[in-house]
């Protein structure tokens, strides 16, 4: 059946052509909507399920109007009736034409009830691969593009690992920086020591020179000052001395 | 057909609105039955007018049987049915002559 066929031709058909186009006649009406609002722009979705049918072609609304009446089997005492009464009064002719009609339409009924459900997971199976499709396209852009996104968000991570590194590098040539100004103080208080203390030795120096030279001066003017007769009795005396203290001990 | 020269419908097609200045509403079901000879002479027979009604007509019909997913046998059924029943009123003329009997009381 082409119900499928016609369903999704029709509904191309009839949404491909835009609005500007359908005038023909330069008298064509006023009430011509533009699509302008927002709504129109929405992508329309199909409904599920068409409008139901009895018999194949009576609308299940007209059934509905007279539940509340005549109840279920209503609408079809009135078909029976309507058809005797046709028949009785040979509104409808019986003739030949009637059984053509009945093979005919026996034959189409059979034919849909035997091969429609085949045909019609065909056609869905086709349209849902169309879809399907068209979906595939679609989300491999929208992972191409969100990829994209992913490494450009790490590019910027990087760059903040960046400035951190920038800080560690700054950080390092401070700690640098003050440790070189820290060997300058302490070779600056070096220097100034030793300064001092070449003074501290200057004046040491100076004051054991001069008493090496004031004992020296003193010593040998005492020995100068000793004559040669008072050595002969210091050294008499020396011997009495040492005479004694032998015959003592 | 008309909906191609006289307005573009279907995609969700709108209610009609009554145009007129007086409360008569546009549908034939919210008509009040005191309202019910007025509002059938308020018709224009204007070709205009007339292919516009066709046109919603048409667009009210595949809107409701042919632009869905899951369509059904109702857009063929009815088909066939209109065929069959237009054809033997066009025929009926010579069909008479083929009677079965002749008073039908």
């Amino acid at each position: 059946m082409f119900r499928r066929v016609v369903c999704s031709t029709g509904a191309l058909a009839l949404r491909a052509r835009p609005a500007y186009m359908a005038r023909v006649s330069a008298a064509a009406m006023p009430s011509m909507t533009f699509h302008t609002s927002s709504k129109d722009l929405m992508p329309y979705k199909m409904p599920e399920e068409g409008g139901k049918v009895r018999l194949g072609f009576i609308p299940e609304e007209w059934f509905t109007f007279f539940y509340n009446k005549t109840g279920v089997t209503g609408p079809y005492m009135f078909g029976t009736g309507l058809i005797l009464y046709l028949i009785n009064k040979e509104i409808y002719v019986v003739s030949h034409e009637l059984l053509h009609g009945a093979l005919i339409i026996g034959l189409l009924v059979y034919g849909v009830k035997k091969f429609g459900p085949a045909y019609t997971a065909y056609a869905d199976k086709t349209i849902n691969d169309q879809i399907e499709q068209t979906y595939d396209v679609k989300n491999a852009q929208v992972d191409a593009l969100q990829q994209s996104i992913d490494a450009e968000k790490k590019e910027q991570w990087r760059l903040d690992g960046r400035n951190m590194l920038f800080d560690a590098r700054k950080e390092n040539i401070a700690m640098q920086i003050e440790t070189a100004y820290r060997e300058r103080l302490h070779t600056v208080a070096a220097d100034v020591k030793k300064k001092m203390d070449y003074h501290i030795e200057v004046e040491n120096v100076k004051r054991r020179v001069q008493q090496e030279h004031m004992v020296e001066w003193i010593q040998k003017n005492v020995i100068q000052s000793i004559t040669p007769q008072q050595e002969k009795e210091n050294i008499a005396q020396c011997i009495r001395d040492l005479k004694t203290l032998s015959a003592r001990a | 057909m008309f909906c191609t020269v006289f307005c573009i419908h279907p995609r969700g097609y709108v209610k009609p609105v009554s145009n007129m200045a007086d409360k008569l509403p546009a549908r034939l079901s919210e008509v009040r039955l005191g309202q019910l000879p007025k509002w059938i002479t308020s018709c224009s027979l204007a070709p205009k007018n007339v292919g516009a009604a066709f046109g919603r007509a048409h667009s009210k019909f595949v809107l409701k049987y042919v632009n869905v997913k899951r369509g059904s046998i109702a857009p063929v059924g009815m088909f066939i049915a209109v065929y069959i029943g237009v054809s033997y009123f066009w025929r009926y003329g010579e069909t008479k002559h083929e009677r079965n009997r002749v008073y039908h009381w």
